[in-house]
């Protein structure tokens, strides 16, 4: 069992992942900082306008990175919580828990900016197009997992009611988005990026797009680890406190 | 038949409720669980029904596992915790054919065990405390199982009611049955054996990883 | 009689002696034409609403009897009795679906030939509609398990259960709403026809295993 090489499960060690986030916050913190500072002055001040959006293609520094972790978030839930599931441990539960919020923030953001810049370009702030139906269903599935976790006080059992709610909700959103899908073409153009460098945007405004997802990224990052160490520290507050009225 | 138990133990979050217990019952004996408030009587007696998952050992019933047999389980065993089970919507008479119906057994309404025929058409929620527990007794007699797992069968009972479950109990026991009993008190029954549950010192174990 | 029937009588027998069993029907009328008498005001009522109207009241009305599915079990511990007894747990998941359907989906959808006229819909139409129903509503009742057994043991959780449960019901609503609405433009659509009898199949093959799950969790 016990393997001298080093595993990834060892941050699952809630005492290991305070003292390993405690070293990458700082220096992802960093990292953000420049990262986002580079990619959205660089997309927002040096690149031209575009001869059809004009300015308003600028935006797009801000609600492409946002929809892209909206969803991936998510999608990282689903994992931690079927890890949770399988494997038990705490860390991972906390983190699906801890990333809920975030992933509701970077929703709605990406839904606002995405209706400031509908609004002169499709002469409307919204419209029910496949895509943004798409983003109204995720943010509903988000509003249920945070919700059972406000509801009801933490324990083991509500960690696998709310993983279990995560799977179930991924099956309903992604039927949703196919019911949607069914009949309609929409209004959006396809995805901003893709690995296709033919159906990729012009390089101008690749180059910083890039930039600013990964600032994007590293900002999800350490927001996760931080609000995970939140987690980690509430409920080590509680087993202290219990163990503190049973002496 | 044969129930063993072979050193189960159970944690419920980080702590640990009970651990390495160890017991076998024989045909027609009875068996109490005893211990404080708290210290986990109605825990193992779930546990040995399988409504809960014991973290380490073993059940066998005639040297099968049946840790994970859901259909044996179902055969033999009967579980009657602090609920009775009734609807106090339907009358005692309803009731009893419910479970008649689900169990696909019946109940003696000739010896009447625990004398509800008097009280058939009454609602549930008119009878009294005693009389419900009464009923919920009833449920004994009707589902013809071998092993039953009772959690303080005799609260809110009289004396005379006391005397007729300890009959329907030695009747159990004659035909073969067997009992395990969580209780405080003996009530006047002499058990094969006893498991003593008691409160662990510290309920939180060190292995809580958030120490 | 097989053990399971014998649980299926009596479950019908129990939740229709309550007197709550009209209630979500009668929620059903009053939003219905609460929303009506709203729109009509206003002359804005179009197929689309109406039939979206006709649907969302269903989905709403459904969600009222769900709370009660397996709470009162679990609470007087005939749910613990049946766990011993010779039915499985997914058999009593599929009884207790069932149960709700039957007095819960299928009043609701008696009324709705009824219902169709202050929502202006033609009464050929409304049997069409009907059908439509009748493959969609069961797999709301199923759907609805999840949440009933999501949120067992907990007291007040209806909000909370309409708020996990509602967007559940949106690839049923989606589909079962255009096919109405094309129904109501005399366009019979039997692929998307078929898709619903699919996405509605699939729930009840895989819901009652999903609420066994869930409800063993509460076991543990």
């Amino acid at each position: 069992m016990h393997n001298s090489k080093r595993s990834i499960w060892e941050i699952a060690n809630p005492k290991r992942f305070v003292s390993i986030s405690s070293k990458l916050i700082p220096l992802l913190a960093i990292v953000t900082i420049f990262s986002l500072g580079v990619g959205v002055s660089w997309g927002i001040f040096f690149t031209p306008d575009d001869f059809r959006q004009g300015s308003a293609v600028k935006i797009i520094y801000i609600h492409v990175p946002s929809a892209f972790l909206a969803i991936n978030i998510y999608i990282m839930m689903l994992i931690t919580s079927i890890i949770w599931l399988v494997r038990r441990h705490h860390v991972s539960l906390l983190a699906a828990k801890a990333a809920a919020p975030i992933g509701l923030i970077m929703t709605l953001v990406a839904i606002l900016t995405g209706a400031i810049w509908g609004k002169p370009i499709w002469g409307t702030y919204w419209v029910w197009d496949p895509r943004l139906t798409s983003f109204a269903i995720l943010l509903m599935f988000y509003i249920g997992y945070i919700s059972i976790w406000s509801a009801l006080e933490y324990n083991e059992k509500v960690g696998d009611l709310s993983a279990l709610l995560c799977i179930i909700g991924s099956i309903f959103a992604l039927l949703s988005r196919y019911a949607v899908l069914f009949w309609s073409q929409g209004l959006h153009q396809g995805a901003s990026l893709s690995l296709d460098k033919e159906e990729n945007i012009s390089n101008v405004f690749y180059l910083p797009l890039l930039v600013c997802l990964f600032g994007f990224f590293s900002l999800f990052l350490t927001l996760l680890l931080i609000r995970t160490r939140t987690e980690i520290r509430i409920k080590r507050m509680t087993s202290l406190m219990r163990r503190n009225s049973e002496k | 038949m044969k129930l063993t138990g072979h050193s189960l133990s159970f944690k419920r979050g980080e702590s640990l409720i009970f651990s390495e217990i160890n017991f076998s019952i024989n045909s027609g004996s009875i068996c109490f669980v005893k211990g404080a408030n708290g210290s986990g009587k109605s825990t193992l007696m779930r546990l040995l029904v399988g409504f809960l998952k014991s973290e380490t050992g073993s059940i066998n019933l005639d040297n099968q596992d049946i840790t994970n047999n859901r259909e044996i389980r179902a055969e033999n065993f009967l579980y009657l915790g602090h609920e009775n089970v009734i609807k106090p919507q339907l009358t005692v008479i309803e009731q009893i054919l419910f479970w008649q119906g689900i169990s696909q057994n019946t109940y003696d309404f000739e010896s009447d065990p625990m004398k509800v025929s008097s009280i058939l058409r009454k609602k549930l929620y008119q009878c009294s405390e005693g009389q419900r527990r009464r009923v919920a007794l009833s449920r004994l007699s009707i589902e013809k199982k071998r092993f039953w797992f009772l959690d303080e069968p005799t609260v809110s009972l009289d004396d005379s009611n006391i005397q007729l479950f300890k009959e329907s109990l030695k009747d159990h026991c004659n035909n073969g049955g067997s009992a395990l009993i969580a209780t405080h008190d003996n009530i006047g029954i002499k058990p094969s054996f006893e498991i003593l549950l008691t409160i662990k010192k510290s309920l939180t174990e060190q292995n809580d990883p958030f120490l | 009689m097989k053990p399971y029937i014998y649980l299926l009588s009596h479950e019908m027998k129990f939740s229709t002696t309550g007197k709550s069993l009209l209630l979500s029907t009668c929620f059903f009328i009053i939003i219905i034409l609460t929303t009506s008498i709203s729109i009509s005001q206003f002359g804005v009522k179009t197929s689309a609403t109406s039939v979206a109207i006709l649907w969302v009241a269903l989905a709403l009305s459904a969600l009222l009897s769900v709370k009660v599915m397996f709470q009162i079990d679990f609470d007087d511990g005939t749910l613990d009795w049946l766990m011993l007894s010779p039915i499985s747990l997914e058999t009593i998941i599929v009884v207790k679906a069932i149960t709700h359907w039957l007095t819960t989906c299928l009043p609701m959808m008696v009324l709705t030939p009824l219902v169709c006229i202050p929502l202006g819909i033609t009464f050929h139409s409304a049997l069409w509609i009907l059908l439509v129903m009748l493959i969609g509503t069961p797999a709301i009742s199923f759907i609805s398990t999840i949440g009933a057994a999501l949120t067992l043991g907990e007291r007040g959780s209806h909000l909370l259960l309409s708020i996990f449960i509602l967007p559940t019901f949106l690839p049923i609503l989606l589909f079962g709403i255009k096919i109405s609405m094309l129904i109501t433009n005399s366009i019979y659509d039997s692929s998307a026809f078929l898709i619903l009898l699919a996405i509605s199949l699939v729930c009840i093959a895989i819901t009652p295993f999903i609420t066994s799950m869930i409800i063993k969790v509460h076991y543990t």
